[in-house]
């Protein structure tokens, strides 16, 4: 049979009851954020592959399946052929023969497929609930197939039977573990696959290697982060609006105009710089919606943003004199009266009409000579010292959000940042560095590329301390 | 890498970046390149993509006609310049000290600015650069091309790279300036007879002039004595402009005042061109670098490199699955309330004790338990049915006869129950009007229905009259189910879809 010939590389299928977490669990090992995942029992119907690839070569190939519906039946045309303990693989294909076409087997078929082409058996039960005999039956029909196997004790509710689990299970399974693929959590994941290696010997080196591509994986997709970041804040300070007008001078509404096009540009460049680092870290299909829904209390010229996420007004002026900025910026910062107040500043810009000294906060608008008749108003750099750190903050939050979330969770993210996030970070050493690099970003001139790197550095250092 | 191919990846990355996939493959056929010769080898590949005309065509004709106009009208400047200095209207002499400041001054301290902005030209906004000619040159010609125009605005150069081509074309029409000069002093020399003087307003004695001649003409003076004009020379042909006329000594001297030509030609050759030349070489490799640079740094480049060398690792299903419809109707036979007693109780899955503790908790009461599903046999299962088949059979008056049928079954299932408590067994008081059998079957609410059991519900429903599903919860939860796991039951019945079968939704 097909199914004897050593595979070319190990595989694992994840079965069990249904609605006890296997998909979730391919799902999180998979980073695979389009598995379906359902409190109804059965949302899995078909067998799927997850193969780790490497420039397309299979490091070791995972199967989500559907569950046992009919155990004891299955067991029952085991029992009946008779056969000794050497037999009882031979009598499981046999099943599979039988009944390859049977609706009232689908689901075993499907299930029993993968592990008699030679998958090693991950079997998954839910450890918040207590153990019943009628999984007796299926762990039975697992031996029966002779593979190597593991189970693992997916808690999903709160309470904790694991200790009747443990009982239970070691009766039929030498290795028990523990997962929550509800964590994305790297050393679990690390942890789950040093106990899969050991399902049998010829895997172990395909597997170990799986470990040291995910642990170089992980760094990959930390610097890709970090770039997008680092890039998306140079970006940021560094746009120029610009805008026509007729006239002699600008009106209140071009000014207007121009600002609120400013704006709208620099929350394009983050919602861009979002949909990136979703990419990067698979979760491309994070509920968007409901995303952009949430966001609007932390939005980006909002008044509770800026005291928030940004500095305070200590923390600024100690910043622009650390920083080798000039110390009259600080003082300015910190006597420039009513304007000052950049939470209300800001606000300002939000609350429109009128408040141009708000948009000054922001970066002045100047006004440029004619050329050819026309002239033109423009905004930017960003002259706001405290924009990029909020900016700043506001992006390690959802990427911190987005890298620490399990490829299982379903439904809206909830990006509520509050005050203890800044001081998760941002630390008077690495505001000090940070912002040098945000004196050249505001220069208007182009980085270079070492200048670049170095300060895509100081995120990706940041991020690591996140996560 | 030419100026033509950074113009090539400029307009061919946005649009044809590929896949990490494509990439790596791409990455992976060429294993031992550098950087460049990857980029190189991509462009060549993609290339045929591109609609005709290119940018890079577009802009490579354009930049040859600015370079060859502008070396044109560089030449012509060069040659009036030189003529205008060197006409001899007969009256005074050419003075040499203008010649020499076109020909060695400006030259030297333009080739010092070029250097100083080579230096600089790695800053983006140089301003030595935007002063330069070629600069305004660039500007005032783009005018008279609105059709090149809307292509070359497309292409937004990188700033370091336009530094040097504009530091690089300088460099060209300074050459052809020079050239101009030249030939002017060549051509005004041999058509015509010029009288060479100095002067100057600053009191400069005919010695220490010669030493400032020795100086310009050291590089040639150890080869080409001729062309270094002697004290004597120099003594002689010293013009006072306050004279107002020639001394009879300069016109005795007249045709020895000649003899200046051939360092004026000389310094020209030498500062003019011969610099300019290492200068316009320097400018070259400058921008040659700058070009290489500009690629790797090109948007879009980087991210290609990355994606030829470093390795796809794919994780995901490569198979997108149909997306799980919920069925979210839920079932509609259903009671609040539990009869006070039936006439059987059915744990799913569940040993006896369990049962009559919920039994106990829910105040129902029954004559008969049993435990149907977990490790029971499928036989153990059928025994059970049969003997609520059997004693509903006799209760509704079937004839005694009959019942043997029964019997063998019966005694199977006989292990698998055990008499409830409260009333007493159906055999010792049949109730011949209640003739409806009405059985509550408790389940594990947290575990999912499975088809086992679903198997087992459509068997007692072909037994019974009615069959109350009653979803409990765990010791913990006082037996009480989520409502969650209620609906999951819910949902099953509606699928199942049984007359006889209700469930319990409190
Ligand atoms: N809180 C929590 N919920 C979990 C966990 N694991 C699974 N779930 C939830 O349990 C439900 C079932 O998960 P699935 O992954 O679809 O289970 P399955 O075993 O694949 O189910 P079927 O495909 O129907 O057999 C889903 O609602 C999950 O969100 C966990 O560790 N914690
Ligand atoms: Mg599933």
């Amino acid at each position: 049979m097909a199914a004897l010939i050593a595979s070319p590389h190990p595989r694992f299928a994840v079965v069990g009851h249904p609605n006890k977490g296997k998909s979730s669990i391919v799902a999180s090992l998979a980073f695979d954020d389009t598995v379906q995942i359902s409190d109804t029992p059965g949302t899995t119907t078909r067998t799927r592959s997850f193969p780790l690839t490497v420039d397309g070569a299979v490091l070791y190939e995972l199967f989500d399946t559907p569950g046992f519906q009919r155990a004891r039946q299955v067991l029952a045309w085991l029992k009946a052929q008779d056969v000794g303990a050497d037999k009882r693989p031979e009598a499981v294909r046999a099943f599979l023969r039988v009944h390859r076409d049977d609706p009232k087997f689908a689901d075993e078929v499907e299930l029993l497929t993968p592990i008699m082409a030679g998958a090693g058996i991950l079997y998954v039960v839910d450890g918040s609930k207590p153990y019943g005999e009628e999984y007796e039956a299926e762990m039975e029909i697992l031996r029966w197939t002779g593979q190597p196997s593991m189970a693992l004790i997916n808690r999903i509710g709160t309470e904790d039977y694991s200790a009747q689990w443990e009982a239970a299970l070691g009766q039929y399974f030498k290795l028990i573990r523990t997962y929550d693929p509800m964590a994305r959590d790297f050393d679990g994941h690390i942890a789950l696959l040093e106990g899969i290696a050991q399902l049998r010997q010829e895997w172990m080196p395909s597997v170990k290697r799986s470990i040291a591509l995910f642990e170089a994986y992980r760094q990959r997709l930390l610097g890709a982060t970090a770039q997008s970041i680092a890039r998306l804040v140079q970006r940021t300070i560094a746009h120029v609006e610009r805008l026509q007008f007729a006239g002699e001078a600008p009106t209140n509404m071009d000014k207007e105009k121009l600002a609120s096009r400013y704006q709208e540009h620099l929350r394009r460049l983050e919602q861009r710089e979002q949909r990136d680092v979703e990419a990067i870290w698979h979760h491309k299909h994070l509920d968007k919606e409901q995303a952009t829904l949430l966001f609007d209390g932390i939005d980006l010229f909002s008044r509770e943003s800026a005291s928030i996420f940004g500095l305070t007004r200590k923390e600024m002026f100690v910043t622009g004199m650390a920083g080798g900025a000039a110390a009259g910026a600080g003082i300015d910062l910190l006597f420039g009266g009513t304007t000052f107040l950049l939470g209300s500043a800001i606000g300002a810009v939000v609350g429109g009409v009128g408040a141009y000294w708000g948009f000054e906060e922001l970066s002045e608008i100047r006004i440029l000579g004619t050329t050819l008749g026309k002239r033109s108003l423009e905004m930017g750099p960003m002259t706001n010292r405290n924009f990029p750190y909020i900016l700043l903050g506001r992006a390690l939050y959802h990427a911190h959000t987005v890298a620490s979330r399990s490829h299982a969770v379903r439904g809206t993210v909830q990006l509520v940042m509050d005050e203890t996030f800044k001081e998760r970070w941002l630390g008077d050493e690495l505001r000090t560095e940070l912002e040098t690099y945000h004196k050249t970003f505001r220069s208007g001139e182009e980085p270079d590329a070492e200048t670049f790197k170095e300060y895509e550095g100081l995120i990706y250092r940041s991020l690591e301390m996140l996560l | 890498m030419t100026l033509a191919h950074y113009i090539d990846l400029a307009q061919l990355l946005p649009k044809h970046l590929g896949t990490h996939a494509q990439n790596r493959a791409f990455g992976l056929e060429n294993p031992d390149s550098t950087p460049t010769e990857q980029i190189e080898a991509w462009r060549t590949q993609h290339i045929d993509r591109l609609e005709l005309p290119r940018w890079s065509d577009v802009f490579v004709k354009y930049h040859y006609w600015i370079g060859l106009i502008g070396g044109v009208m560089a030449f012509v400047l060069g040659a009036i310049s030189g003529a205008t200095l060197l006409s001899y209207s007969g009256k005074a002499p050419v003075n040499v000290v203008y010649f020499l400041a076109l020909a060695v001054g400006v030259p030297v301290v333009t080739m010092g600015l070029a250097l100083i902005s080579m230096a600089r030209a790695s800053r983006a906004h140089n301003v030595l650069v935007h002063l330069s000619p070629a600069s305004w040159m660039e500007k005032i010609l783009s005018r008279f091309s609105p059709k090149n125009q809307e292509t070359l605005e497309n292409l937004h150069f990188n700033p370091r790279l336009s530094n040097w081509l504009v530091i690089e074309r300088a460099q060209m029409m300074a050459w052809w300036f020079a050239f101009g000069v030249l030939i002017a002093l060549l051509g005004v020399v041999v058509t015509q007879d010029v009288a060479f003087a100095w002067s100057t307003t600053l009191s400069v004695t005919p010695e220490q002039f010669h030493r400032l001649v020795g100086w310009i003409a050291a590089p040639w003076s150890a080869w080409l004595p001729s062309a270094v004009p002697s004290v004597d020379l120099i003594e002689q042909s010293q013009f006072f402009r306050l004279g107002g006329k020639l001394d009879n000594a300069m016109i005795h001297h007249a045709a020895q005042l000649g003899q200046w030509w051939k360092f004026l030609a000389m310094a020209t050759l030498v500062y003019a061109l011969g610099l300019r030349t290492l200068v316009w070489i320097a400018a070259r490799i400058g921008l040659r670098r700058s070009v290489k640079e500009a690629v790797l740094t090109l948007e879009g480049v980087p991210v290609l490199l990355e994606q030829m060398n470093t390795p796809v690792v794919e994780t995901t299903a490569q198979q997108p699955e149909p997306a799980f419809v919920q069925d979210s109707d839920s079932y509609e036979r259903r009671v609040t309330e539990l009869e006070p007693s039936y006439d059987a109780v059915l744990g799913w899955a569940m040993d006896r004790e369990t049962i009559r503790v919920i039994l106990d908790t829910l105040q129902v009461e029954t004559s008969l338990i049993a435990d149907p599903g977990g490790n029971r046999t499928l036989e153990e299962d059928a025994g059970i049915v049969a003997q609520i088949t059997n004693e509903m059979m006799r209760m509704t008056a079937i004839p005694r006869k009959m019942w043997g049928m029964f019997d063998e079954m019966r005694s199977e299932a006989m292990k698998a129950m055990i008499p409830g408590k409260g009333r007493s067994s159906a055999e010792e008081t049949p109730s011949q009007e209640d003739a409806s059998k009405d059985v509550l079957m408790l389940v594990k609410s947290w575990e999912p229905p499975m088809m086992d059991w679903v198997d087992f519900l459509e068997d007692l429903a072909g037994a019974v009259d009615r069959i109350t599903v009653a979803p409990i919860g765990t010791a913990e939860e006082g037996y009480r189910a989520a409502s969650r796991d209620v609906t999951v039951w819910s949902r099953k019945l509606r699928l199942v879809d049984l007359e006889k079968v209700v469930l319990w939704q409190p």
